[in-house]
């Protein structure tokens, strides 16, 4: 890279404005720079309430504590990545760009690893990654010939062809169509040539025969691969986003959560597949209490009075007629309503339970009531789980209402809407407290008795308290508003704090390796 | 559609001047599924005296991808016993499935299994023709054939 080059990729926006520039350190950065500009502390600009005044503004931790570190990644960053990765490789490598693109592709974008294995085996890595030749090449179109016959199309008289290095011609228009296919395919540096042999159609070929609008799709092909060769990547999972999250921090490290947050707001985990906060629950255990939501949610059923577990398979069973001889259909298993017993002991003479044993009763009742007991206990926390989630929702009506009310006092003249500005981000506040919250219930399910549990139990109670304190001031009326408005203010404040602890006396712990769970 | 010229080529070609006079388009009402009755072009005494049904059915992808071949049970049209023919007419041959490539027509591929036949001596099916028929898929592109022995 040249000094104009590096010299030109500072526009003077970039430039501080007390002028002052550590050369050293720019130099040092240059080739992350570029890509991985760190974005300035993150502005609430984008959202529907325009620029927030500093001395108004309720911080809002957008992101979980742990991720702190993240960058949002837009088509553009994701394209000048892949570029500066093809020149590194191109320049140390003195391969042409398209041939260090299709190297990273194969590889999974290592560009170290592309490096030294190029530098250490040579031409064997162009040939296994589908370039058959190594002689320069220059992606042209050839006039018209009389000796050239298309085969795919068998026409003699073509105005244009196109081969590559491995010589498998045929005519410009065949090669258009046969690309089409194979890009809205999802097809990108996997296409090979139409003659199904091994050669690459490489990234220039596919530029010369193809339009814009295939080319975009074909790009976009490419950049999602090369957000999912990364691990500390991840695509935005919100509809239509079309937007990548980077961690700058270690994904795999299990002592951090790194929840990311888009510029659309939508909250993801960059370390497992659950596209929301999860805080402060580790992915692992996240990922446990979603299967047991799964799993349980046919037992839920239990809880109604007319029904009674299979005292085999737990299978729910509501009795419908008046006999007292039940049989599973789950499992098979005949067993008496009565005392959920072993319905053969009961002889076939009569359908009443008359073979009542103090002993065998008291056994069958402690292992449904051992059963029972875990059922409730899980009923305990998922009830309270799903409170908030259900809340949740209710609390994004109350945030459509925020403009309104925010509308209503600017008329109304009580305040400006500088001056109301604390609403929103108050509600931003609730939200992630709730968030928060509801995971809290996921954690204590699989938190093993130990002297750290009631901390967090205390912890979590606390920040349900003031969840539920702030979350009722949003029902005044917009009248009581301003005169409510310190109570915002020290409700939030404090609601943030709380979060802040309870978190981060998981991660401690979790550093710690800790915490004991229940298996 | 590009390749279309290509398949009304072939199709003239094939009806007007056939490789040989073993090899004879019935019937390609439409462009995609095409008819061909092929006997032998030797004296193989498995064969000599049957005339076979080969269906051809033509993707729209074709050339850059294999056609559907497979021979066709009628009256007076057998299955040919072949020990890579199975007897729901499938048929494993490596051309027409990882080994196709765009040069290959209709027409070459019946002149291959032309010649598959010509030069068997085995009165038998796969070995496994029981198992593969009774989970065979209607296209015998979706099968992975793991080719046989091919000097059989
Ligand atoms: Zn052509
Ligand atoms: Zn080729
Ligand atoms: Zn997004
Ligand atoms: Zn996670
Ligand atoms: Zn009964
Ligand atoms: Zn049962
Ligand atoms: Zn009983």
């Amino acid at each position: 890279m040249t000094d104009t080059d590096e010299s030109s990729q500072f526009d003077e926006e970039s430039y501080p404005s007390d002028g002052s520039l550590d050369y050293d350190s720019e130099d040092q950065d240059m080739e992350d720079s570029q890509f991985w500009e760190e974005d300035e502390e993150m502005e609430p600009s984008s959202d529907n309430f325009g620029a927030m005044s500093h001395s108004e503004a309720i911080q809002v931790d957008h992101t979980a504590l742990a991720a702190s570190s993240q960058r949002v990644l837009e088509p553009e960053d994701l394209l000048k990545g892949q570029a500066a990765d093809v020149a590194r490789v191109s320049e140390l490598t003195a391969l042409e760009p398209w041939r260090a693109e299709l190297l990273l592709w194969k590889d999974d974008w290592k560009v170290d690893h592309v490096i030294t294995k190029y530098l250490e085996q040579g031409e064997k890595v162009l040939r296994e990654a589908g370039m058959l030749s190594d002689d320069p090449v220059e992606f042209v179109i050839s006039k018209p010939r009389p000796d050239f016959m298309c085969f795919l199309c068998c026409d003699e008289d073509k105005a244009t062809s196109f081969k590559l290095a491995c010589g498998h011609e045929c005519c410009t228009e065949c090669y258009s169509h046969y690309l089409r296919g194979k890009i809205q395919e999802n097809g990108s540096l996997d296409i090979t040539c139409p003659m199904n042999c091994k050669e690459i159609v490489p990234k220039p070929a596919v530029m010369l025969l193809t339009d814009k609008k295939l080319q975009a799709k074909y790009q976009s092909t490419l950049c999602t691969r090369y957000v999912r060769a990364h691990n500390d990547m991840k695509w935005c999972p919100a509809p239509d986003c079309g937007k990548a999250v980077k961690a700058n921090i270690s994904v795999t490290d299990e002592s951090v959560i790194p929840i990311a947050e888009c510029n659309c707001h939508q909250q993801f985990c960059l370390a497992c597949n659950i596209d929301e906060d999860h805080l402060p629950c580790p992915c692992k255990v996240a990922a446990r209490w979603l299967e047991k939501l799964r799993d349980e949610s046919e037992t839920m059923t239990w809880m109604s009075v007319n029904t009674k577990p299979c005292p085999k398979c737990t299978n729910p069973i509501e009795k419908n007629g008046g006999c007292n001889h039940i049989n599973c259909t789950q499992c098979g298993n005949h067993f008496c309503w009565v005392c959920l017993g072993d319905w053969a002991k009961h002889g076939s003479s009569n359908y009443q339970c008359n073979m009542y044993s103090p002993e065998q009763a008291e056994e069958d009742q402690k292992s449904v009531n051992a059963k029972r007991e875990q059922l409730d206990r899980y009923m305990f926390f998922y009830t309270r789980y799903n409170n908030h989630r259900d809340s949740a929702k209710l609390d994004e009506k109350t945030y459509k209402n925020i403009t309104k009310t925010m509308e209503t006092l600017q008329k109304e003249g009580k305040m400006t809407w500088l001056e109301s500005r604390f609403l929103p981000s108050s509600f931003e506040i609730l939200r992630q407290s709730r968030q928060t919250l509801l995971w809290t219930y996921a954690f204590a399910f699989f938190l093993d008795a130990q002297p750290e549990r009631e901390i967090f139990l205390k912890n979590q109670e606390d920040l349900e308290l003031h969840t539920e304190g702030l979350s009722e001031l949003f029902e005044y009326k917009w009248d009581r508003i301003p005169g409510a408005k310190v109570n915002f203010l020290d409700k939030c404040s404090y609601l943030k704090s709380r979060r802040q602890k309870l978190v981060e006396h998981v991660m401690k712990g979790m550093e710690e390796r800790n915490w004991k769970f229940l298996n | 559609m590009s390749y279309q010229r290509r398949i009304m080529k072939e199709l003239e070609r094939l009806k007007t001047a056939p490789p040989n006079s073993h090899i004879t388009l019935v019937e390609a009402n439409d462009l995609e599924t095409w008819q061909i009755d092929l006997e032998v072009n030797n004296d193989n005494p498995l064969y000599t005296g049957k005339t076979f049904r080969l269906q051809f059915i033509i993707g729209p992808n074709y050339p850059v991808e294999s056609p559907q071949v497979q021979f066709m049970p009628l009256p007076a049209r057998p299955i040919p016993i072949h020990p890579h023919i199975y007897s729901n007419g499938h048929i494993c041959l490596d051309i027409l499935g990882d080994e196709w490539t765009p040069v290959q027509t209709v027409a070459s591929v019946c002149i291959s299994l032309q010649s598959m036949l010509g030069s068997n001596d085995r009165d038998e099916r796969p070995p496994d023709d029981e198992r593969y028929i009774k989970h065979a898929p209607k296209n015998p592109k979706q099968t992975r054939f793991v080719y046989h022995d091919d000097t059989v």
